[in-house]
């Protein structure tokens, strides 16, 4: 199989992306930046600040309400007559207004606003207390974490997990067409060259650049924030190896084709802004309803970034992950054998 | 050595190539000549095994594509028309690339040799001029010591010095047994390369034959063109067995004997038209002439 003519061609994949400046720098720089960027900003997670307006002169009891909210740090307070905080509601610089007539208080919100429930809550337990409530019950609360669960540990699975996505569709799928564009795909066809063997070193090719890109995007994890992973190295390397060949196939079957770029650029955003989005690149996919979760299960970067989370993040191996390997396995041979089938050289 | 019988290629109702057959024998250059569209291309590109013909047959080394593909494609060497190959390969990575698809090719410092790309070896395919990035695809066709080399328009969009330098090429080939067919729209091309020459129009071959008998029996072997006001007068007075093309304010007139035309010139030169001739000249009647007559067309209008 590793003939000479595979060989050649794997090398010159090689040589493409090592000799184009800007997919190294896609390819190693932005998932760093993104880690960094979200690692830093989620890292230290201060306690949540609210925006609230009181109406003036609103008190209950002798007590002046903007007084006592203003000694709290959790509040950022504006007041003002009604008028003036309706257009700071408008704007967004608040989420709650307070009023108090006759001694009884009154908050006017956004019921679809979360953050406005919580800052009602807030408010109403700090000038309840400020009047004299007292807790009926005592209670304290004690800090828990585990091992690889602050945000940046469920962060770098994924964008591994999105990086080998996007490395695939864009990089084989740009490649092949504009092979195709400029009738360099019809050359070899008139070369004793087998067909299949360009196709196979595009998946020799990716592999080289994974090797590259897990380096750079698992090394730095380790580096700056400590990263680990609890389970099977081997595991975690096979499933990042799995999803490189997964996305090649997708790549080579959206490029069997095409001849445009503008297509096939399409193409691949159309699917990863799609896989982005439904599978838990930065958040868990468990934000979204119970009753879709299993379809969004069948999606190839949920199960990648499934299966890289549990391994690093659980400890888990192969066998704790078998419909992941199945989705992606299922997926590769799908896609890699229609795109044989489909595959035009010209 | 290559063999075209009834070839025939639609696209549609479109006939692009109709009925086209001729033979190529071993040592020998073919040129198919014609007009841009005429069908050159998707001919050539079935004789590559690039595409199927919807009927006829292409042999070629007595074999035929869809039993011997592999075979064939081992001992040929193909340059299409509008290739790029990766700019960001150096010469020598390129044919390395292509060396690893044959049993055997040249070694990358003997095709430099060959090519006079000994100091390009190992600058990027970007860096190159026109000519040079040329050469460096006919390399790609000839590594493999191919005994029969299809060129697609080989020189197109080349300055004249780049063109001859790849004229040369292609005799040094010629010269030591290699069969070439080459498409091409210029005539001093054909005319500079080819032993035979095929002329095809709207798909068909309109003309084939040895070039200089193709010129003689066609278009004679002289060509006297007369500037005038009185085109209809001085066309009148030539002898009948001139072959005559009028343009506007100029005939073509090709006679198959060097006296005749000198005759001719020095009677007009002479006769009651001496007023009219504004200016007269004698030169080598071309495979120009040739389509010109069959078509009523010029190669480079069409």
């Amino acid at each position: 199989m590793l003939d000479r003519a595979l060989l050649q061609q794997i090398k010159v994949r090689w040589l493409e992306f090592k000799r184009e400046p800007s997919a190294l720098g896609w390819v190693v720089f932005m998932p760093i930046f993104w880690m960094v960027i979200l690692g830093y900003a989620f890292s230290n997670p201060k306690p949540e600040v609210y925006g609230v307006g009181v109406i003036d002169g609103s008190k209950v009891g002798d007590t002046d309400v903007a007084e006592t909210l203003q000694k709290s740090a959790q509040i950022k307070l504006r007041h003002g007559n009604d008028a003036d905080l309706e257009t700071r509601f408008r704007r967004g610089e608040i989420a709650l207004v307070v009023s108090a007539t006759d001694g009884s208080l009154k908050f006017e919100l956004d019921p679809n606003n979360p953050e406005a429930s919580r800052a009602r809550f807030f408010v109403d337990d700090l000038l309840q207390r400020s009047q004299g409530r007292v807790d009926t019950i005592t209670s304290t609360s004690e800090n828990r974490t585990v091992r690889g669960g602050r945000y940046v540990d469920f962060l770098i699975p994924g964008l591994l997990g999105l990086s080998v996505m996007s490395t695939g569709l864009f990089g084989v799928g740009m490649s092949i067409v504009s092979n195709r564009k400029e009738n360099l795909l019809k050359r070899y066809l008139a070369t004793p060259m087998r067909p299949g063997t360009y196709l196979l070193s595009h998946v020799f090719g990716r592999f080289i650049s994974l090797a590259i890109e897990f380096v750079a995007i698992i090394g730095s994890g380790f580096l700056i924030f400590g990263f680990g992973i609890e389970g099977s190295w081997l595991a975690f390397l096979a499933f990042a190896i799995l999803g490189a060949a997964c996305f090649t196939a997708m790549a080579m079957l959206a490029a069997a084709r095409t001849k445009s770029l503008p297509t096939i650029s399409g193409i691949a955003n159309l699917l990863s802004i799609f896989m982005t989005m439904s599978s838990g690149v930065f958040f868990s996919k468990n934000n979204f309803p119970d009753s879709i979760v299993p379809f969004l299960d069948l999606i190839p970067l949920t199960a990648l970034n499934d299966a890289l989370r549990k391994i690093a993040l659980e400890g888990a191996g192969f066998s704790e992950n078998l419909r992941e390997l199945l989705v992606l396995c299922v997926v590769t041979t799908v896609c890699g054998i229609s795109a044989r089938w489909r595959f035009r050289f010209y | 050595m290559l063999l075209v019988h009834d070839l025939v290629k639609r696209f549609g109702t479109l006939a692009a190539v109709d009925q086209v057959s001729f033979a190529l024998e071993a040592g020998r250059c073919l040129a198919l000549l014609g007009p841009n569209g005429a069908g050159k291309t998707t001919t050539v590109e079935m004789l590559e095994g690039l595409s199927v013909p919807d009927a006829g047959s292409v042999t070629i080394f007595g074999k035929s594509w869809s039993t011997a593909r592999h075979e064939i494609l081992e001992h040929i060497g193909v340059q299409l028309q509008e290739t790029n190959l990766y700019k960001k390969l150096t010469v020598r990575e390129t044919w390395t690339l292509f060396g690893s698809f044959y049993r055997s090719c040249m070694s990358p410092d003997e095709l430099a040799a060959q090519l006079q790309l000994t100091d390009k070896l190992d600058v990027r395919l970007e860096k190159l001029s026109g000519g040079q990035k040329q050469r460096c695809y006919l390399g790609c066709a000839i590594l493999n010591r191919p005994k029969l080399v299809f060129l697609d328009e080989p020189t197109t969009g080349l300055d004249p010095q780049a063109r001859r330098q790849i004229w040369e090429l292609v005799r040094s080939w010629k010269r030591a047994g290699t069969s070439i067919l080459l498409t091409t729209h210029y005539m001093e091309e054909a005319e500079w390369l080819a032993d035979d020459v095929a002329i095809i129009d709207h798909g068909k071959i309109i003309a084939r034959g040895p070039t200089k008998e193709l010129i003689s029996t066609h278009c004679g072997s002289e060509t006297l063109v007369v500037e005038t006001e009185n085109v209809e007068a001085i066309v009148r007075s030539l002898p009948a067995t001139a072959h005559v093309v009028k343009g506007d304010g100029r005939i073509e007139a090709s006679f198959a004997h060097a006296g005749e035309a000198m005759r001719t010139m020095t009677e007009l030169s002479s006769g009651e038209h001496k007023g009219t001739v504004l200016s007269m000249q004698i030169r080598r009647s071309t495979l120009e002439d040739v389509f010109l007559k069959i078509t009523g067309r010029s190669i480079r209008d069409a």
